[in-house]
């Protein structure tokens, strides 16, 4: 799940492997914005058929957290 | 008689009362929220109560607080000409001034639902407001929502505006993400 979440990431935001890291943070990448995010959340819901809620919209804010939340969806 | 609570889009807007004055005072204070303001200058106690009072008073603007799960993280005001209630345009501004919430897509939702407000119950035609160029992410934001730009002007400021026709296209996805269970 981890390695398809990542590519989701680079994909969307148009960033190299590398720089999708735990660390990586909605607001404090040049590339991961309002507009990038709702990307992000229409890319993952595809790819992992899930639906994801409005409070766990608002709270992935990094990437460690969208797998923890995309995860949870998985088990569910 | 302008509405005392909204609610959607995963938070709650309360009006603004007397008890809300140190807290509105601080963040009003806030270098980053002053930052941004036409006039950044810092406000004085004395000032900010005048403002406060004559505001309360006012049925030309309404103040809400932002409650997010409980948390108060800043303020979304509308302001007209005349009163709300016959305004034909009216003006929206925005602060967040709790870091955890800033650029994050909650930041949305304030100004969703005082401008779905505006529209569908004020009926109001058009908000319009003034943006610094410097600005960026107020710009960004703002065109988000669907406001569109006009060019800078010689003191570096830019107009913006909104009809509704243009707020509801531009905002049809991130409205869907904000109003899940």
């Amino acid at each position: 799940m981890n390695e398809k979440l990542r590519n989701i990431f680079a994909s969307v935001l148009d960033i190299p492997l590398e720089e999708v890291t735990d660390e990586l943070a909605y607001g404090q990448h040049d590339k991961w914005d309002s507009m990038s995010h709702m990307m992000l959340i229409a890319d993952i819901e595809s790819n992992f058929d899930i639906m994801i809620d409005t409070d766990d919209i608002i709270d992935m804010s990094s990437f460690a957290k969208a797998q923890e939340i995309v995860a949870k969806y998985e088990s569910e | 008689m302008i509405a005392t609570k909204l609610h959607g889009y995963a938070i709650e807007l309360h009006q603004l009362t007397h008890d809300d004055m140190e807290q509105v005072f601080s963040w009003r204070n806030q270098p980053d929220v002053r930052a941004n303001m036409l006039d950044d200058k810092p406000i004085a106690i004395a000032q900010h109560q005048a403002w406060f009072s004559a505001m309360l008073k006012s049925d030309r603007e309404a103040h809400y607080k932002i409650i997010v799960k409980e948390k108060e993280i800043g303020v979304v005001n509308i302001r007209a000409n005349t009163a709300l209630s016959d305004a034909s345009e009216a003006e929206i501004g925005i602060y967040i001034a709790d870091n955890d919430y800033k650029g994050n897509l909650v930041a949305f939702s304030p100004s969703l639902l005082l401008i779905d407000y505006a529209f569908e119950e004020l009926g109001i035609n058009a908000l319009g407001s003034v943006v610094k160029a410097e600005n960026r992410e107020a710009l960004r934001y703002n065109e988000v929502l669907g406001y569109t730009l006009a060019p800078t002007d010689s003191q570096g400021l830019i107009k913006i505006r909104l009809t509704p026709d243009a707020y509801i296209t531009a905002t049809k996805r991130i409205k869907t993400f904000l109003s899940r269970s």
